[in-house]
């Protein structure tokens, strides 16, 4: 499938490529977003603001890989995965106890981690595969909650650590600020390599079964192939996200890793930014995220002698948000906001 | 060990007659509107919720009785209200529905969760209507849930014979085997999808009524459980197959008590159980062990 | 002219239901063959059969001598066999150009696309089926008789030996019809066989040398369309026994 002759010309377009791409709206708009976030752990060296606000930024970029994942999945290839925190839980765990029982180095156990993720994918994902439409959801639900309930069984927690899980594992980085970077880095290199693969052909078959599968067999494509590969690839970025995140958290346990509310949040800030657009899903995990911190921040209001705890209400208010947006946006809001954006960017420039 | 064996009867059949009422809506709304509907666990977990609500309202003392009516009326409009806004505007694309119902799921549970009485465990046994219980060789069989499989066997049948005899039930039938033949001889097949899923949170709802005096409300988060469990019902006995999902409701049910008397550490793998059978049937006969798409 | 395809005694039934019923013919390469039958006579299923989107209860079905009975649709496709649906499918979200190129990124498909590119070689398929100003708009928004031309484009796109084109006709205005007609005497030319199917006879008779007619599942008659058009039973299936042709 590689053909190393192809890859070569398309270095050499790359930087002629690349300068028109920054021309465009979208890519002046995109490196100019990249900027913000290259500068902001500069802006101040202050302990509340590295270890608390820019700290927000980490898990942002940690949620939009996996959303991206989940994107790859669902929105690109049209395997509705609602158990996508199998993959995040599976490398959690991996990379947690690589780190604390087997003293491996961070970075290996990251890598092992990632890959034993795309090994579940793989074996979760041949047998589901048969599966279509809502069955293939309930399918990945049923086996999030199957390794949820055996993570949490007392009775096994000899060999999968129980209820309590494992922590108190090292940090990603020595500072927040480096952990920011890595993250960073790991998050465009991810977007770029997903948002190729949706561009190229290998998307375009992974998008011709999404919208007609028998249509796609009958072009000659074998699907269940495609189908794998999609799943595998997905896997792959879910398990690295998962596994950055048990090191963010510094702590692993099976409801904060295998948690239902973790395929949840993949979906909804996927759906936020838009199914199959994969960007959408890192504008989708920078709002839920600051979202998220924002209602905890205001925390209890009283109106009258009502106390609200917003820090309680947040899911909530995530779940009417996932609602309204898949009811009333199916499509989700960034090409809309995009081309608003641009409207309003050619008004000013007076084109 | 005869008192295992009736322990594991009774269990059996009294978990498989809670999953006939809820699952056999669940799979008719499938069957009818090829919709999966994910919040039909959450139907059941909210009214034992309303019936608690209502309970702790000191206007319905003495007139709890009156608590029952007015749960069922509210999750059936509920029901009702989920397919206009939701499920009716997204008809055409499957991930649309399943998400949003997610969604509705979700957030169905997180207001219980909110709610003062999201967080503790609670008991609505006044709305027992037989107390005690009778030993029979030894095992403890509770008056109130001999009643709910009585109830569950009257209620499947009515059902039957709704489905069979009714002019509606006929509708419903017509809809589900071709829409649009249904269409062309005047039945409109929304109204129709409508009242289906409004049947299927009655009947989710009635389940609730009659399972929770006996039990105890967990918490809401035990909407998703037995979401799963009628889902490895409907998957067993086929999806829109009546007599399928009756019948994949005792057996998941036995194989549930089974697991819980029989094996070892059998409570905390009971609980697997259900999703075990789901992957492996899947996996075997994706169309169900009852045959296919039918309505009977 | 070698045997291209081989159907021998295929049966198949669905539950009590005999759909096709010990059906045997041969196509030759090149050829240009007609199926004809009244609604509900088999034709879709026995396509359905050959092109391996349901398994045949029975029999055996032989392409350039290898056995396909079975086996899975885009293994078939990969040997060389494409088809299009009696109900016009395609991928909604994607521009015409993509839909095609699908079927270019197949085995055979490539086996062309490796020559000229995958994207030339999309256009010119495009361009072939009249669709290249629509390249880049999506098939939702495309009325029918463009949609029956996607259609055989994208079976074309994966470079078939043998093409099955279910009811090409249905639902297009006279024009249209002619459109896709040419469009099909010109994929002919270049050397596809074409199989194809029809219910209404007037339109297939003008067009193949040759058809095989069948009913209720059963073989009834094979040869040039007039002979098969007097034949006595094809006449009382398509008109119901005892009617008198003038």
């Amino acid at each position: 499938m590689l053909n190393l002759k192809i890859v070569k010309e398309k270095m050499n377009e790359f930087p002629s490529y690349l300068k028109s791409w920054v021309k465009t709206f979208t890519g002046s708009l995109t490196i100019f977003c990249l900027l913000i976030l290259f500068v902001m752990p500069f802006l101040s060296a202050n302990q509340s603001f590295t270890h608390v606000f820019l700290r927000q930024f980490s898990l942002a970029m940690i949620f939009a890989i996996f959303a991206a994942s989940w994107d790859l999945l669902t929105g690109i290839s049209g395997q509705i995965s609602f158990g996508h925190a199998i993959f995040f839980g599976i490398s959690g765990y991996i990379c947690a106890y690589l780190i604390k029982y087997q003293s491996f180095p961070i970075w290996i156990s990251i890598i092992i981690s990632t890959v034993v993720a795309v090994f579940f994918g793989l074996a979760i994902g041949f047998p589901l595969l048969r599966l279509k439409g809502p069955y293939l959801a309930l399918g990945t639900l049923a086996m999030s909650l199957i390794l949820l309930k055996l993570f949490l069984m007392g009775s096994l927690a000899d060999w999968l650590f129980g209820s309590e899980g494992i922590s108190a594992l090292p940090g990603l980085a020595a500072t927040p600020v480096i952990e920011y970077f890595i993250l960073f880095i790991f998050m465009i290199l991810t977007f770029v390599i997903l948002i190729q693969i949706s561009k190229s052909k290998f998307g375009t078959i992974l998008k011709s079964i999404r919208d007609d599968e028998v249509g796609s067999d009958a072009s000659g494509i074998n699907t269940t192939k495609y189908k794998i590969y999609a799943f595998m690839l997905s896997s792959f970025f879910a398990g690295l996200a998962g596994g950055f995140y048990a090191l963010y958290i510094g702590a692993v346990n099976p409801t904060g890793n295998f948690g239902t509310v973790l395929s949840f949040f993949a979906i909804l800030m996927a759906s936020l930014g838009g199914l199959a657009t994969i960007s959408g899903a890192a504008l989708g995990a920078f709002f839920f995220i600051f979202l998220e911190y924002a209602l905890i921040e205001i925390g209890v209001v009283e109106i009258g002698n009502l106390a609200i705890d917003f820090g309680l209400y947040k899911f909530a208010i995530f779940a009417v948000i996932l609602i309204v947006i898949i009811r009333f946006a199916e499509h989700g809001i960034l090409k809309p906001l995009l081309e608003r954006l641009k409207d309003l960017w050619d008004l000013l420039l007076g084109r | 060990m005869i008192v295992d064996i009736m322990n594991m009867l009774f269990n059996g059949t009294l978990t498989g007659a809670v999953y006939a009422l809820i699952a056999m809506g669940y799979s008719l709304v499938y069957g009818v509107g090829g919709i999966m509907n994910l919040s039909h666990g959450a139907y059941f977990m909210l009214t034992g919720y309303l019936l608690l609500w209502m309970l702790q309202t000191p206007f319905f003392i003495g007139l709890e009785w009156l608590t029952v009516v007015f749960a069922l009326i509210i999750i059936t409009v509920i029901g009702g209200l989920t397919f206009l806004l939701l499920v009716k505007p997204l008809q055409d694309s499957h991930v649309a529905v399943v998400i949003v119902t997610f969604g509705l799921a979700f957030l169905l549970e997180q207001v219980v969760l909110i709610s003062p009485s999201g967080t503790e465990v609670w008991s609505i046994g006044q709305l027992r209507l037989f107390q005690g219980y009778t030993m029979v060789f030894g095992y403890p069989i509770v008056h109130q849930y001999v009643f709910l499989i009585v109830m569950s066997i009257v209620i499947v049948l009515l059902f039957a014979l709704f489905i069979n005899k009714s002019k509606l039930g006929k509708s419903i039938r017509a809809v589900s085997q071709d829409r649009e033949a249904a269409g062309l001889m005047g039945i409109n097949a929304s109204r129709i999808l409508l009242y289906t899923v409004m049947i299927s949170a009655l009947l989710a709802g009635l389940a609730a009524f009659l399972y929770l005096p006996g039990a105890s409300l967990d918490g809401p988060s035990m909407g998703w459980g037995y979401l799963l469990n009628s889902f490895a019902v409907v998957i067993l006995g086929g999806m829109g197959s009546l007599i399928g999902s009756v019948a994949g409701a005792f057996i998941v049910g036995y194989t549930i008590s089974f697991t819980n008397v029989f094996v070892p550490y059998g409570p905390s793998w009971a609980h697997l159980v259900p999703i075990i059978i789901i992957i492996v049937i899947l996996l075997i006969r994706p169309q169900g062990l009852f045959g296919k798409k039918e309505l009977r | 002219m070698g045997v291209i395809l081989e159907v021998k005694n295929l049966t198949k039934k669905f539950g009590g239901l005999t759909a096709v019923n010990d059906f045997s013919f041969e196509i030759k390469r090149g050829e240009f063959i007609g199926l004809i039958g009244p609604n509900g006579a088999g034709k879709t299923t026995v396509f359905n059969l050959i092109s391996g989107f349901e398994k045949p209860s029975s029999g055996r079905i032989r392409f350039n001598g290898i056995d396909i009975t079975g086996m899975k649709p885009y293994k078939i496709v990969n040997l060389g066999i494409a088809r299009t649906f009696q109900l016009v499918r395609s991928f909604k979200y994607l521009s015409l150009l993509d839909n095609i190129t699908v079927s270019c990124l197949s085995k055979r498909g490539k086996e062309v696309s490796k020559k000229t590119g995958t994207d030339n070689y999309a256009s010119s398929i495009l361009a072939s089926v009249g669709l290249i100003d629509k390249a880049r708009i999506p098939p939702i928004i495309l009325p029918h008789g463009d949609l029956r031309k996607l259609q055989i484009g994208k079976a074309v796109g994966t470079n078939p030996e043998l093409l099955l084109l279910d009811e090409p006709f249905s639902g297009l205005s006279f024009e249209e019809q002619l459109g896709i007609t040419d469009l099909i005497k010109k994929l002919h030319a270049d050397g596809v066989t074409i199989f194809i199917t029809g219910h209404v006879l007037r339109e297939l008779m003008t067009l193949v040398p040759r058809v095989i007619a069948m009913h209720q599942g059963k073989f009834i008659a094979d040869g040039p369309p007039v002979q098969v058009a007097n034949n006595k039973i094809v006449l009382e299936a398509y008109l119901g026994r005892g009617v008198k042709i003038a």
